[in-house]
């Protein structure tokens, strides 16, 4: 009886293992992405800056047409500038007004920043609990029922 | 119903578990996936590379384009695309090169042909996999049913061909049968003449001791079977002294080269039946001939042709010899070869040429030095008849009726 109610008892361990470290997964993952676009920004506004600093007003660049195949792009007027502003929507802005709306979107950034993390730190933490009931069952084996229920709490 | 053949009976459950089946087609079907994602994404290149060299053909049409520039991932500017036949190429390795639109197509197509090649490859691959996949789960499925394989072993009905065709077909499923029926019926046909002769033979008796011996000496029948021809001619001269052994292994000796001219058993009937016939002839002549020359032994072939149709007749009822008849049939035979123009010809003419060096004497024996001779008028007797046709037969009849005169 007790080594049975053992087995379950780990079987359904193992799966909320299982169900915790997917969640975690996928908890990393969005996490990352936000990372990225913070970086994105950063350098974005890094760059509007120094434009901003110079006066520069017209820009050359190469421009990747595919597969690493560039070619020569001259922006004659920087002064506007056209930013995605999500759901595929790209707003027309000035220099300087790009630059607050880049500041406000490093905000909004962080916090979603925080939001993952601690729902990462939260998944995280049952399946550390998950793993020391399992190491319990493990450990003492010929336990009475009623203390191992007692841990699986 | 013929007797149960050997066999074996193996379910093929034991040769290819079905479990194992299984998991190995599913791990095949999973390097598929593998492959097919690959392949995907290399299809995607290839079209990306179609639409860019679509794209940098037409660029040059303009001085510039106005496009939106990106900056970044998230921001864009309003410009133009200016020096629009110009390209900067990366070539791999961050090594990049300056290249005209012309030669960027260039460089696009050979790029789309290396593309090409790879999925190819791994079309190839996916099909190979596929094959492996369709085996694995047909074994499976068949295992599952209980499918059974059996193996038996082809046993022949013909009695007198068993012998030679199970050791054809020992191995063999049916492939080929109808091969192997042929050679079959040839195999009987040979090995029934075979025993037609032994048994004549048999009927026969003694032989010298000498021509056995003679024949054991040599390596290759054909050289025995000129030995036996030579034994022939003294086996007529002292027919006392000879023994039965003899006869047999002379037999033997007969037999090989007959063997070595199977593929025209005809040949070998007539043979027979002219050495019956002839064999009376020749017991006359060597004994008013003591001396073997080379005419006698042409001598020996002209009466022969002459009663070659009368063999043909009497050939049943020579159907028990003496052993002069059957020496008579042994030189008969190595000479009608010649007459017939067989591959033993060949063979013939190898031991001319053996047989020269070799002069053996010995002291019981009257026509050593005849022997010799008798292989050089074979030789040569061959020869001629090798080129032309009946003309040469005529020759040794006159020489030996110039001798007799």
């Amino acid at each position: 009886m007790d080594e049975g109610r053992q087995k379950d008892l780990q079987l359904l361990e193992e799966i909320i293992d299982k169900g915790l470290k997917q969640k975690l997964v996928h908890a990393t993952a969005s996490r990352d992405k936000i990372f990225e676009e913070q970086k994105v920004l950063s350098d974005l506004r890094k760059n509007l800056e120094t434009l901003e600093k110079n006066a520069v007003n017209s820009l050359k660049t190469m421009v990747n047409l595919g597969s690493e195949v560039y070619m020569q792009a001259e922006v004659p007027d920087t002064r506007h500038i056209f930013m995605d502003v999500g759901l595929g929507f790209y707003v027309e802005f000035t220099r300087q007004e790009a630059l607050d709306y880049i500041a406000q979107k490093e905000e909004r950034s962080k916090k979603q920043l925080e939001e993952h993390t601690g729902v990462i730190t939260q998944i995280k933490g049952r399946i550390k609990l998950a793993h020391y009931q399992i190491q319990q069952l493990l450990n003492l084996p010929e336990e009475d029922p009623s203390s191992s229920r007692q841990r699986a709490f | 119903m013929e007797p149960p053949a050997k066999g074996t009976v193996t379910p093929l459950a034991s040769l290819f578990s079905e479990e194992e089946a299984r998991k190995a087609a599913s791990y095949v079907e999973e390097k598929i996936g593998e492959k097919r994602v690959e392949m995907n994404r290399l299809q995607q290149f290839v079209d990306e590379n179609d639409n860019l060299i679509n794209l940098v053909k037409k660029l040059p049409d303009q001085l510039h384009h106005n496009v939106m520039v990106p900056f970044g991932k998230m921001a864009f500017f309003p410009g133009r695309l200016i020096h629009t036949n110009e390209c900067l190429v990366l070539l791999g390795e961050n090594y990049y090169t300056d290249r005209s639109s012309k030669q960027t197509v260039d460089f696009l197509k050979r790029r789309d042909k290396t593309l090409q090649s790879q999925i190819h490859s791994l079309k190839a691959e996916i099909e190979d996999f596929q094959t492996e996949a369709s085996f694995f789960a047909t074994t499976a499925s068949e295992a599952a049913e209980g499918l059974v394989e059996i193996r038996e072993e082809y046993v022949e009905e013909d009695s007198s061909a068993t012998v030679i065709h199970s050791n054809i077909s020992g191995g063999e499923a049916e492939e080929g049968e109808l091969e192997d029926d042929d050679f079959a019926r040839i195999m009987s046909r040979l090995n029934e003449l075979e025993m037609e002769e032994e048994q004549e033979g048999e009927d026969g008796g003694d032989r010298g001791e000498d021509g056995g011996d003679r024949g054991e000496e040599h390596d290759s029948p054909i050289e025995s079977l000129e030995e036996s021809q030579h034994d022939l001619v003294k086996g007529i001269r002292g027919e006392t002294d000879r023994g039965r052994i003899e006869y047999g292994k002379q037999e033997t000796t007969i037999s090989v080269p007959m063997k070595a001219s199977r593929h025209s058993s005809s040949i070998r009937e007539p043979r027979v039946s002219e050495s019956r016939v002839k064999a009376k002839v020749i017991q006359v002549l060597p004994e008013t001939h003591p001396h073997k020359d080379l005419d006698d032994s042409l001598n020996f072939m002209g009466p022969m042709a002459q009663y070659l149709p009368k063999g043909d007749q009497s050939r049943s009822g020579t159907a028990q010899q003496n052993p002069g008849t059957w020496r008579d049939f042994q030189a008969t035979a190595a000479i009608s070869t010649a007459k017939a123009k067989t591959n033993v010809l060949g063979p013939q003419k190898i031991e001319s040429p053996i047989e020269k060096p070799e002069p053996e004497f010995d002291s019981t024996k009257a026509f050593t030095g005849s022997i010799v001779e008798h292989a050089h008028i074979l030789e040569t007797s061959t020869h001629s008849q090798t080129q032309s046709s009946v003309s040469q037969p005529s020759k040794p009849v006159s020489r030996f009726k110039a001798q007799r005169r």
